[in-house]
């Protein structure tokens, strides 16, 4: 279990009568780029919420860097993530917003979370407040804020929703450099382009059920 | 990292989202307005005898049963979004823990809570600007109201306590209602954040609710002795005296209270991870011996 950096045994979560993971299991092993794809409410974003330890599984494990989410560790360290939309103080400025949240760990200085926003293309210097962006520099923002503690595993919900064609493509290039460097990266989107260009192995969720990894011509 | 840090950024960040929530300055105005209206008659009295009046009104105003239920209502108005969930929850509580961010979020309720009764304090000296004269005593307008009913000849919806005019002096009086105060906004906080987080519902919101009608229900139809697990009743400096003292309701007990009650609810909300590790690993440990398969953690 520990060769992996992410180990899924036979996880389900049910929510009443509704089964949304149905026995799931994946191991994802280091330096790769792992995709999820699957249509919308199929159990993908559900996954990622059990990796990331915001939900607790019904039944089965899910250890991250050999540790058992929810009993060894509340939330797996070592983890950048953006699920859903990320939430930011909308009165300040990008900068300011990363540096809040990096000062809870205290990780990470003002140089490396001015790096890390401009690696994702937008301006460091800016003061203009985060409630005024568009959707596309708030995504780029929370992929700033994932990044930005150096992690080596990153969980992904459709990073690249909300951006334009040249955002798309500095998104990806920044993925694949991540990769290069040894970080895990899982994937979960709705865009068949990302994951052909990015992805080394692909599941899909279908109602609760992971299935995978699948052939390269069913991707594209 | 320290854990006492990092509950302090968290602090430090849902204090930054203040200035973000429109419903925190639209409370801020509703309670001012209130209390100009209600200490405006004060004023008017005191101009219209020609003597000015001392500053002292906040101990009387959270003497008064109603008054006091109205600003109850708005501390709940204010924490009713415990346990602050929004769309930033995923991205702070993974970095700081779940027992940083919930003493993080106990820290933010005191500090609110501190906020909210100095505004009130505040507010009830602005109707009096232009009849205001500094003192250590209570002064003529408000013993003059203190005995008796010119008040009402002016439209003055609260009472200027006799009582308190008799037992304190002004500055005393000022000191245990602000602790008072702030110590049963802080308990309502608390209340909503530890029933809300649990239940997932808005369960602390409505019971917080029902404490706030407690007192008046206590006064119209339940036994006196009820008086003694009633927040609002123990916060009014004004009601330590004649038969609720039989029942062991004085100052003294009031301040046991609030800091049991307070210790007991900041630990439980501090807690409330391991609390939940322990459900988790009881039922882990049930379904075990059910002979069931898996590992249960949720």
């Amino acid at each position: 279990m520990d060769d992996y950096v992410v180990s899924v045994k036979n996880v389900s979560k049910r929510f009443g009568d509704q089964d949304v993971l149905k026995h799931v299991s994946v191991d994802l092993e280091r330096g790769k780029i792992y995709g999820l794809i699957g249509r919308n409410g199929s159990g993908k974003t559900m996954l990622l919420k059990t990796i990331c330890g915001f939900v607790a599984p019904t039944e089965g494990e899910v250890c991250v860097w050999g540790r058992h989410v929810g009993r060894d560790v509340d939330f797996p360290d070592n983890l950048g993530f953006i699920i859903e939309s990320p939430g930011f103080l909308p009165k300040e400025s990008a900068l300011k917003n990363l540096k809040y949240l990096a000062s809870i760990k205290n990780r990470v200085g003002t140089d490396r979370i001015r790096e890390c926003i401009a690696q994702v293309g937008l301006d460091p210097e800016n003061h203009k407040p985060v409630g005024k962006y568009s959707l596309g520099m708030r995504q780029r923002l929370g992929i700033a804020q994932a990044i930005m503690e150096n992690p080596d595993l990153l969980i992904l919900d459709e990073p690249t929703n909300g951006l334009d064609n040249h955002g798309v493509e500095d998104i990806r290039a920044l993925l694949l450099g991540l990769k290069k460097e040894g970080k895990t990266i899982l994937i979960a989107s709705h865009s068949a382009e990302d994951i052909a260009v990015l992805c080394d192995s692909v599941y899909e969720m279908d109602a609760g059920v992971l299935t995978g990894p699948i052939p390269t011509d069913i991707r594209s | 990292m320290n854990p006492f840090h990092r509950a302090w950024k968290v602090f430090a960040y849902q204090m930054g989202r203040v200035n973000s929530s429109p419903r925190i300055p639209i409370l801020f105005l509703i309670i001012g307005i209130y209390i100009y209206s209600t200490v405006e008659p004060v004023a008017y009295f005191a101009r219209s005898v020609g003597i000015a009046s001392t500053p002292w009104i906040f101990p009387h105003l959270t003497s008064d049963y109603i008054c006091q239920m109205v600003f109850m209502a708005g501390v709940i108005f204010l924490f009713c979004d415990a346990p602050f969930t929004d769309e930033s929850y995923s991205y702070i509580v993974s970095r700081s823990g779940r027992t940083a961010w919930s003493a993080g979020h106990v820290l933010y309720i005191a500090a609110m809570s501190l906020i909210y009764v100095f505004f009130i304090a505040g507010a009830s000296v602005l109707p009096l600007l232009n009849s205001l004269q500094g003192s250590w005593h209570w002064g003529k307008v408000l013993g003059t109201l203190a005995r008796t009913n010119a008040g009402r000849q002016y439209g003055m919806t609260f009472t200027v306590s006799n009582y308190l005019t008799g037992a304190y002096s002004p500055a005393t009086a000022a000191l245990y209602s602000f602790l008072l105060e702030w110590a049963c906004a802080a308990w309502f906080g608390l209340l909503t954040y530890f029933f809300n987080a649990v239940t997932h519902r808005m369960v602390g919101t409505f019971l917080s609710a029902a404490f706030v009608l407690l007192d008046l229900m206590i006064s119209n139809e339940w036994t006196p002795r009820a008086f003694a697990f009633s927040p609002i009743t123990l916060s009014q400096l004004s009601t330590f005296k004649s038969f609720k003292i039989q029942f062991g309701i004085t100052l003294s007990y009031a301040a046991k209270f609030f800091i049991i009650s307070l210790s007991v609810l900041a630990a439980l909300c501090i807690c409330r991870g391991f609390l939940t590790r322990f459900i988790r690993s009881t039922r882990r440990s049930l379904f075990k011996k059910q002979g069931r398969s898996g590992t249960v953690n949720g």
